[in-house]
């Protein structure tokens, strides 16, 4: 159980493709650390890099304070699984689980006790005889967790592990990985591109786009203070809604406009919006902080509902004010498609960003 | 319906019965020949089943000029050359199948073009190498002819054979705890020895049947191969010498099908792979 530290990794494959760009971060003793990004964004490559698979073009690994940045993956002592289920097809689910045991040499008995254990831990008992080849994704990948968590790894990596299994295994599975973490306060890193994973199962996040880590932070930060507006747009469902518009000092307001916007805000609170020269901004807001109304309310926007979409536990609602789309999320607002709203932006709730994407307010 | 599966039966049927003949009906007529007389051998119309089957031709062929000899070398050329092939073309494929590297394409290109030459235009160059460093007439000589012209189709095969196994499978032994050479021994080599073995069938049946390097580089029973001794039962004294001819034939043919029965699980899974998955 080590701390990680990343110092500067960049990795660049084929001398052309820069998968991970000048990148670093901190993975505290005990802490479950979500990488989540788009698919292709270099978090499977920085994976690689924590456990020695590749070595990176430049830059340091270090667990707690020693260097590992050319020490093989054998001599790390790091577990991982990966996205497809990696079991020895030939061997059976107990020899899976005693793999890593008697690669550390340790006694036949020590080690049919850890695979009992484990075995009970995973609810594996009743496959342990079995060819693990001849099993289903989800014992696979239960096997293949198992494999990494029977030892005491340094750290353990999970790369999108339940991204290959059936949603009823995928529930169990988390809970496994949930009550481990608990008891061993195991070091975890956890590669995903579902959100509603990383957000529920980290302690921190790591938001990556285009190997570079854009935001790294709690849960309730990355959701509500995002650091540019990728992650605002990358995190929730649907995402953060992205409204470019022109801003002027109107007394002591600052006024946005864009078409069919126009939301004022105190010029005390608003003011570091006047080092944006282009003169323009992007405004963001949640859909689900936006407020809805029937009747007209003071600084409400009027719009048309273009598209009602119930998804059970909430709606969604796509709206039209006159060149520009908004997309609203209310679990009790009914309406029908054409009917016009009043929509206001609840100012302790608005976000600005400037025109490279960095967030201002 | 079923008329018409029925009808796709039968043509299946004939189809499989053509190749079979193809295939099995030289094979017979020559292991008839062996039993048969010098007369019966050439009689017309033909006899399918030997009238008078004899052995003697068996005992005269063994005693009468050094065949064991050449026997023995053709066996020693095909296991040295099947090994020679493998040893250096199973890690060029497994090194082109998982490292990326400047000029990786260039590196399995070159090793195709060897294929392209036809062997004609360097047996006498080839002849005059082995003089210089005397290995005419030797079996080294041609087991490492034969092996060198067996490394790029042994290449390209496992090429393919290694990609398909995902390379996951190795990291995972490596974060287990072993090696990278060690996840190459317990993971991917046994994983890929169906490929390995169907393979190594065919560079043994070339190098075994091999004639025209041999009939050139060797001059003695010190590394005569069998093929060399069967052509020089045709003509001179005697005429064609059918019988003897199809005794060394057979005899031939004995190693290759012991192999073909030790290994013909694997053959099997060899050939198919790729086509089921």
């Amino acid at each position: 159980m080590s701390k990680i530290t990343l110092k500067n990794i960049t990795h660049i494959y084929d001398k052309r493709v820069k998968a991970v760009d000048n990148l670093s971060m901190e993975v505290d003793d005990g802490k479950l650390v979500a990488l989540l990004g788009p698919s292709g964004c270099g978090k499977t490559t920085l994976m690689r890099i924590i456990a020695g698979l590749i070595y990176p073009t430049s830059g340091d690994v270090y667990f707690d304070e020693d260097r590992f940045t050319d020490i093989e993956p054998e001599r790390r002592n790091v577990a991982m699984v990966f996205q497809f289920p990696v079991v020895y097809a030939t061997m059976s689910v107990y020899e899976n689980l005693a793999f890593p045991l008697r690669a550390k040499k340790l006694g036949e008995e020590e080690i049919k006790r850890k695979v009992k254990e484990m075995a009970e831990f995973l609810e594996l008992t009743p496959y342990l005889e079995m060819k693990a080849g001849k099993q289903n994704a989800a014992i696979k990948q239960m096997t293949s967790l198992g494999r990494a968590i029977i030892r005491d790894a340094r750290c353990v990596l999970l790369d999108e592990p339940l991204t290959n299994i059936d949603p009823h295994s995928r529930l169990i599975l988390r809970e496994k990985i949930l009550r481990y973490r608990a008891e061993k306060k195991q070091t975890i890193v956890y590669v995903t591109h579902d959100q509603s994973e990383a957000l529920t199962l980290g302690d921190k996040i790591a938001v990556m786009n285009n190997g570079i880590l854009l935001q790294y932070d709690t849960s309730r930060n990355v959701y509500e203070r995002p650091a540019s507006s990728f992650v605002a747009y990358f995190i929730g469902n649907p995402g953060m809604n992205l409204i470019e518009c022109a801003f002027k000092k109107v007394g002591s307001k600052i006024v946005f406009e864009s078409d069919g916007i126009k939301v004022s805000l105190p010029y005390e609170l608003a003011k570091e919006v006047e080092k944006e020269t282009s003169g323009k901004v992007v405004l963001g807001i949640r859909p689900e902080h936006i407020e809805l109304s029937k009747r007209k309310v003071e600084e409400g926007m009027l719009g048309t509902c273009v598209l009602f979409e119930d998804i059970g536990i909430t709606k969604v609602l796509n709206l039209q004010l006159n060149g520009t789309k908004v997309r609203a999320k209310n679990p009790e607002f009914e309406v029908e498609v054409g009917e016009k709203l009043y929509i206001r932006f609840p100012e302790e709730r608005l976000r600005i960003f400037n025109s490279k994407g960095e967030i201002i307010l | 319906m079923n008329k018409s599966k029925t009808s796709s039966n039968i043509i299946y049927v004939i189809l499989v019965l053509i190749v079979l003949v193809w295939t099995l009906l030289p094979i017979y007529w020559t292991v008839t020949a062996a039993f048969k007389s010098r007369i019966e051998v050439v009689a017309w119309p033909p006899t399918f089943i030997p009238e008078k089957p004899t052995i003697n031709w068996f005992i005269e062929v063994w005693y009468d000029r050094p065949n064991p000899n050449y026997y023995a070398n053709s066996i020693l050329a095909m296991i040295g050359s099947t090994i020679i092939a493998l040893a250096l073309g199973i890690p060029a494929a497994y090194g082109c199948a998982r490292y990326t590297f400047k000029g990786r394409q260039d590196v399995l290109f070159t090793i195709l073009t060897f294929r392209f030459l036809p062997p004609a235009t360097v047996v006498m160059p080839l002849y005059l190498i082995g003089r210089t460093f005397h290995l005419i007439d030797t079996t080294l000589f041609l087991s490492i002819l034969y092996g060198g012209m067996n490394i790029p189709i042994i290449t390209w095969v496992m090429l393919s054979y290694f990609r398909e196994i995902p390379v996951e499978l190795e990291e995972s032994y490596q974060i287990d705890g072993y090696t990278r050479f060690e996840a190459f021994r317990r993971v991917t080599f046994p994983l890929a020895r169906p490929g390995m073995v169907a393979i190594s069938m065919l560079v043994m049946a070339f190098s075994f049947g091999e004639f025209l390097f041999a009939s050139i580089l060797t001059t003695s029973p010190v590394a005569k191969t069998l093929p060399v001794s069967i052509a020089e039962y045709m003509g001179g004294e005697w005429g064609y010498m059918w019988n003897q001819m199809a005794v060394l034939t057979t005899y031939g043919l004995i190693p290759l099908i012991i192999i073909f029965f030790l290994v013909r699980k694997n053959l099997v899974r060899g050939l198919t792979f790729g086509a089921v998955r």
